[in-house]
């Protein structure tokens, strides 16, 4: 096992070295970024209400410029990460294998193709997770410096853009690709095809799960949001206790929106509160992570009923 | 004769494309050396590849020492070891590493045999397999379909690239490895010379259907060449005129043990022409086989107006 593990390692030592000397360059400069936040001392400036510093203007200016000018191309190339490493690691696995016609030699030796498979995909699959957690970690980190007061575990800044989500989405991207792979046994339309796919796969399956999520909502009174909860929607509260949106406000008093002060009604704000941040993330990584097993299953099929090319 | 290499009524078409292969019956001898010999298209690596679990049948059955590869594909991968028609190496790899990555697919497989196979032929094991020629790809192919200690090897036109000086010490470890190791062996090629010094039996494949199927010997002995303008067409014993680089047309004929008269008809005759070579025999059918072709195109579809 150990020697089949070293071997695919080996034969994507391009790829993989590519993607981790990447990985690390992006994962030490996000610390050392966030260590440059932290160290401006901007946090007591970034208060909801209350007294500040004297000097917040110009802590605030060096703050915003070091956000602007170093953690938000971080930030791109984070995002970017979990995408690149899925397509680049997950895409040629098979695909290549097919378009060398090396599945002839291999699938001619070995009796059985899952036992290939497996010693294919898995030292591959665990190569994404590693890649992209770290990526995952060190976007947490910069998140953190981006938010300070905030209890990043407990909130849902830059949700979907860090920790385990970046992780999940990696292994969705290569799931795909490989099975993609499988499916054509060529590596650029396979590339191409599973960046098309899998940006609107994933982006359809975090739209469905926000959709979800938003059904669970709570009210809470006020216009704005506590720190690190997820806005949702803000309605009016009536005096029978209706809560109605501008149109409903509308409808009910016209008079209030010709007025020219704020309509005097209460706000009312629909959120998912930050502590529930883990779960949402688990849960939305569970589903993700659920997908690409399926991909992964769906591509040992796909392996053991194709011509080998 | 036990058969280990069966095709019954064996047929392949490929979607949107005519039949590759159709109505084939074939049987390869145990212990024998067979030369499955064809022009492009003509369906034999389809049929090697279909012995070995690869391509399911259209219509018929294949089976490989009794097994039917599309249901029992495992096991007929055990019985097989198989050369595929160009180099197949991983190129990040060197040849240990193929050796060891063989290893780990397969249970049994025999590493000091696939290395010595590799040394002998003074392959470097720590050379990659990007930096080794053709010819050296191709032995180590060899080497490992050998390592497989599978009794039967299929090889799909492993000489088609190869220089004459690698495609003799190709032959040589393969007729070594299979004589000395009670090996079945069906090699498809073109190159004719080396079939009659490495091969036991003839098997010709023309328009999807086999042409010819009999001992080299035999082939030998049963065919002669005539001039064509001395020869009557469609005189018995006639398989088909060829012609030669020098302007001249030769007509293959069949004929009986000793030469001595059209081998279909079985009537005693004059010694004729003279004997053909393999080459010849080959050539001969094929061109016959190309004439039935054209013959049957030109054939006006009944009920169809020209």
């Amino acid at each position: 096992m150990r020697d089949s593990i070293r071997l695919t390692l080996k034969m994507h030592r391009f790829e993989l070295i590519a993607l981790i000397a990447f990985t690390a360059f992006v994962f030490v400069a996000a610390f050392w970024v966030a260590g440059q936040l932290d160290a401006v001392g901007y946090g007591p400036c970034a208060v909801d209400r209350g007294p500040v510093p004297a000097n917040c203007e110009s802590l605030g200016r060096e703050w915003y410029q070091i956000q602007e000018s170093q953690a938000s191309p971080l930030f791109g190339f984070l995002a970017i990460l979990p995408f690149a490493t899925g397509l680049f690691l997950g895409g040629p696995l098979i695909s290549r294998e097919i378009e060398r016609g090396t599945t002839r030699l291999a699938w001619s030796i070995a009796p059985s193709r899952l036992r290939w498979y497996l010693s294919r995909m898995l030292p591959i699959v665990a190569a994404v997770a590693v890649v992209t957690f770290a990526a995952g970690i060190a976007a947490d980190r910069l998140t953190a410096a981006i938010s300070p007061n905030v209890d990043i575990a407990n909130a849902f800044d830059g949700f979907g853009q860090r920790g385990l989500l970046v992780a999940v989405t990696g292994l969705v991207m290569a799931a795909g690709a490989i099975g993609l792979g499988a499916v054509t046994g060529r590596v650029l339309p396979t590339v191409i095809l599973a960046l098309i796919l899998g940006t609107l796969g994933i982006t359809g399956v975090t739209k469905l799960h926000d959709d979800f999520t938003a059904g669970e909502a709570i009210l809470v009174d006020g216009e704005y949001v506590g720190r690190g909860d997820r806005y949702v929607d803000q309605f009016f509260r009536l005096s029978d206790g209706r809560l109605v949106d501008w149109n409903g406000l509308a409808e009910f008093d016209p008079g209030a929106m010709m007025r020219e002060e704020e309509p005097n009604y209460p706000i009312v704000s629909l959120v998912i509160p930050g502590s529930r941040y883990r779960e949402v993330e688990t849960r939305q990584a569970v589903v993700l992570g659920g997908i690409a097993g399926l991909m992964l299953a769906g591509t040992a099929v796909i392996v053991q009923r194709r011509r080998p090319g | 004769m036990t058969a280990v290499l069966e095709a019954h009524g064996y047929g392949k078409r490929y979607r949107g494309r005519p039949w590759a292969l159709r109505g084939l019956d074939l049987a390869v001898p145990e212990g024998s050396i067979t030369a499955l010999v064809g022009p492009n298209g003509s369906g034999k690596s389809t049929l090697i590849r279909g012995w070995i679990g690869f391509e399911p049948p259209t219509e018929g059955r294949l089976s490989i020492a009794g097994i039917d590869p599309q249901r029992h594909r495992k096991a007929a991968v055990m019985r097989s070891g198989y050369v595929p028609q160009q180099p197949a190496l991983y190129r990040e790899l060197t040849i240990a590493e193929h050796i060891e990555l063989a290893i780990t697919f397969r249970t049994g497989f025999d590493a000091p045999l696939a290395k010595g196979y590799v040394e002998r032929l003074g392959i470097p094991l720590a050379a990659q397999a990007n930096q080794l020629s053709g010819g050296e790809q191709a032995q180590v192919g060899l080497a490992l379909a050998l390592g497989t200690r599978a009794r039967i090897l299929l090889l799909d036109e492993p000489l088609a690239s190869l220089d004459p000086l690698a495609r003799r010490e190709f032959l040589h470890v393969l007729v070594t490895a299979v004589r000395g190791g009670g090996h079945t062996a069906l090699l498809s090629s073109h190159v004719i010379t080396d079939i009659e010094q490495a091969c036991d039996r003839l098997v010709v494949l023309g328009r999807g259907r086999t042409l010819l199927d009999l001992s080299v010997e035999d082939a030998l002995a049963h065919h002669r060449v005539v001039e064509a303008a001395s020869w009557e067409p469609g005189r018995p014993g006639t398989v088909g005129t060829f012609p030669t680089t020098t302007d001249e047309r030769l007509t293959l004929v069949r004929v009986g043990p000793s030469g001595d008269g059209p081998g279909d008809s079985g009537s005693p005759a004059p010694l004729i022409g003279r004997a053909a070579t393999l080459e010849e025999v080959v050539i001969g059918h094929l061109a016959a086989s190309r004439r039935r072709g054209q013959l049957e195109a030109d054939e006006p579809v009944p009920g169809v107006a020209s």
